[in-house]
């Protein structure tokens, strides 16, 4: 059964009571909420994503609450436990979907040690995964976001998942999220209703959660082989411009993005050179129009990756400057 | 499997049996592995399970679950191996004798509690006439105070048995360098004197851990004194393990009784035996108990009177249980509060603690009115 086919009535009940268990990728999460909220979000973002029979053994255990004593009625908080901790700070009551979104996300960083984890935005095209990696601010989750419009499969608009034997890419494909001035970007291009109603945050400009494509969700216990690594960077005025970053750097960059790399100990660092070896190539991308950012990324990954080789892009596109 | 609600947590039961791990469906995995994540024991359950030959038996789901554990543990473990040597490297010049003390002694000494064990901090004991050039010579070398404000300070410093604790700036590892294992102003007074005298070195100049004796009753200080009572199982463990360890030499147990008489820490002791023979009872009855019958019998003269025995083992065991942040009962939650106050009511005498308290509430209340960020 996938959340869509489940009645509003029957979700909440559940919710409020052992939980509902949704599978996001190769992990299975039991929310908990007695917040309305969280049920609307659920229906909304998670729609095509399955509901597995309660008695299973959930990987993530989130419930999201309403804030204590009088932060309950009095500008009305709330706050998420993620695997028995609390991750953050009680935030404003409208920001629930949000919290559940944070919770997912550190709740999976925190755990999924099984994996190398990157601070990074994945997607596919054409069977190979394109990795954005990039610290905060610097537009990664809005080109994920267009992207994804444009019918890349989403993997994740935050946690690259890799996996410790093969090096290949394992899909989240959960919703993403989208802060202050893209949001408006993003809404523009969205035919298909996916963008949600942009949720009142003061410190961060508003936040709008957008949901995968039911394509991105079918497909989402496939993983993929990388095919490029970019390093993107929003540049205000700005011309698109690729330039090609040696592997041993881009290596020394994803290391310091990951979350669990120094955990993993050698294991991450074969993982990561692995990766590397696979991939076609390693850009710094700076940007500053998003329609113009898509295109140029789009046209990378056209490229096959035999006839493409680390650095023969420079040829493809003569403003492209030298190493 | 089969356990009630009200009997021993499922993860008690595990702790005795690891067997049982290969046992367990998956709605009972779904309820342990968060009772040990929450206990802090999951990488304890992971090397067990290892160890014992028991990973390729145990249900699927679970298994990378174990193995993330395991893999945590050893960061833990290789983190505090790198931070003993910083704090030898740098205090080596000024102090004849630093003692690794909880965390820190299991990892350097190799001992069993270390099997898959976190560390939140590394404590060192050292002679009292030494501290303030300890703390010069850490404050030089990249240490720096956590606990700013000036009543933090001062409660350090005048009442505990610890300098404040001390944070490093760029690794973030806490320090707490103790004079001595409890509260100067506390009920019991052990004598760090003692403590030090008896130590034993380790090959790596100036470092020393406690004597097997020592070891298990400052555990027992630590937990049924001092009243960190949140980890409770988790130390009781530690005890088990060491005391599994040491029982191989004869004289241990009469050594334990003797110097417990010495230290003033008997009624602690007997606090520890009594719960360790509760939580870990012999598998079958016929094999040996973990504290053996004549030992208890003797420990049993530093019991406390019956209503207090019965109340506080009514406590302990609500307490002991792990509790699910998610399903707290009530009930678990009052031992915990009881317990923790009858802690503070050990570690003051009253007249300083109701003035610390109100210190205390007067900083959170004033906390709680200015805005937060």
């Amino acid at each position: 059964m996938i959340v869509s086919e489940c009645s509003p009535v029957v979700l909440r009940r559940q919710l409020c009571g052992q939980g509902v268990c949704i599978r996001t990728g190769p992990l299975v999460c039991r929310i908990q909420s007695p917040l309305p909220e969280i049920a609307q979000a659920l229906a909304a973002y998670y729609a095509d994503f399955p509901i597995l029979p309660e008695s299973r053994f959930a990987d993530i255990h989130l419930q999201v609450r309403p804030g204590r004593g009088l932060r309950r009625w009095i500008r009305p908080q709330v706050f998420c436990q993620c695997n028995g901790e609390i991750p953050f700070n009680p935030h404003p009551r409208c920001l629930a979907p949000a919290m559940l979104e944070w919770g997912l996300n550190w709740a999976v960083a925190n755990l999924a040690h099984w994996y190398l984890m990157i601070h990074a935005a994945v997607l596919e095209k054409g069977g190979r995964a394109l990795i954005l990696s990039a610290l905060a601010e610097a537009g990664k989750s809005t080109l994920c976001a267009a992207l994804a419009l444009r019918g890349w499969r989403l993997f994740s608009d935050e946690i690259a998942l890799i996996r410790l034997d093969d090096c290949q890419l394992v899909p989240l494909a959960r919703p993403i999220c989208l802060k202050g001035a893209s949001i408006e970007l993003i809404r523009q291009q969205d035919s298909g209703w996916l963008v949600g109603p942009t949720l009142p945050d003061p410190v961060r400009g508003g936040i709008a959660l957008v949901r995968p494509k039911p394509d991105s969700v079918a497909h989402m216990q496939d993983p993929a082989p990388v095919g490029w690594v970019v390093f993107p960077q929003f540049v205000p005025g700005s011309a698109a411009q690729f330039s090609p970053l040696p592997k041993a750097l881009a290596f020394l960059r994803l290391a310091d993005n990951s979350f669990n790399y120094s955990l993993l100990g050698t294991t991450g660092f074969q993982t990561l050179a692995g990766l590397l070896d696979r991939a076609a190539g390693c850009y710094k991308f700076r940007y500053s129009n998003l329609q113009e950012a898509v295109r140029w990324l789009e046209r990378l990954m056209e490229r096959p990756p035999e006839s493409s080789p680390a650095g023969s892009l420079t040829q493809f596109d003569p403003t492209i400057e030298p190493t | 499997m089969d356990y009630r609600p009200g009997s021993k947590s499922l993860l008690v039961q595990v702790l005795r049996q690891p067997e049982q791990m290969t046992s367990l469906d998956l709605a009972d995995w779904d309820l342990l592995v968060r009772q040990a994540r929450s206990a802090r024991l999951l990488g304890r359950l992971g090397c067990q399970a290892e160890q014992l030959g028991l990973m390729d038996r145990i249900a699927q789901p679970v298994r990378p679950h174990l193995q993330a554990a395991i893999r945590v543990a050893e960061k833990h473990r290789s983190t505090m191996q790198w931070e003993i040597q910083q704090v030898r490297r740098v205090l080596a010049p000024v102090c004849q004798r630093i003692v690794l003390l909880k965390g820190a002694a299991y990892v350097a000494g190799q001992l069993p509690p270390a099997l898959g064990r976190l560390f939140s901090d590394l404590d060192i004991l050292v002679p009292k006439a030494e501290l303030a050039q300890v703390e010069q010579t850490l404050l030089s070398a990249g240490w720096q105070p956590i606990k700013l404000h000036p009543y933090d300070q001062r409660y350090y410093r005048a009442w505990m048995h610890e300098l404040p604790p001390l944070e490093h700036r760029t690794r973030h590892t806490t320090l707490d360098v103790h004079h001595s294992i409890l509260p100067e102003t506390g009920r019991l007074h052990p004598d760090p004197q003692l403590l030090l005298a008896d130590a034993r070195p380790l090959p790596e100049k100036p470092l020393y851990l406690l004597s097997p004796a020592d070891m298990l009753l400052h555990s027992a200080a630590h937990l049924f004194q001092d009243g960190e009572i949140g980890g409770a199982l988790r130390d009781l463990v530690d005890m088990a393990d060491l005391l599994r360890h040491f029982d191989a030499d004869p004289q241990f147990w009469w050594s334990l009784l003797a110097r417990a008489r010495q230290l003033e820490l008997a009624r602690p002791l007997w606090y520890a035996l009594a719960h360790l023979r509760w939580c870990f009872p012999p598998q079958k009855p016929d094999l040996p108990a973990l504290v053996p019958a004549d030992v208890f019998r003797q420990a049993r003269a530093d019991q406390p009177p019956w209503p207090i025995r019965t109340l506080m083992h009514f406590l302990i065991r609500r307490a002991i249980q792990p509790e699910l942040p998610e399903q707290t009962t009530w009930l678990g939650q009052t031992a915990r509060w009881l317990l923790y106050v009858r802690s503070h009511w050990l570690r003051m005498p009253p007249r300083l603690l109701a003035s610390h308290l109100v210190h205390k509430a007067l900083r959170r209340w004033r906390q709680e009115e200015e805005p937060t960020p």
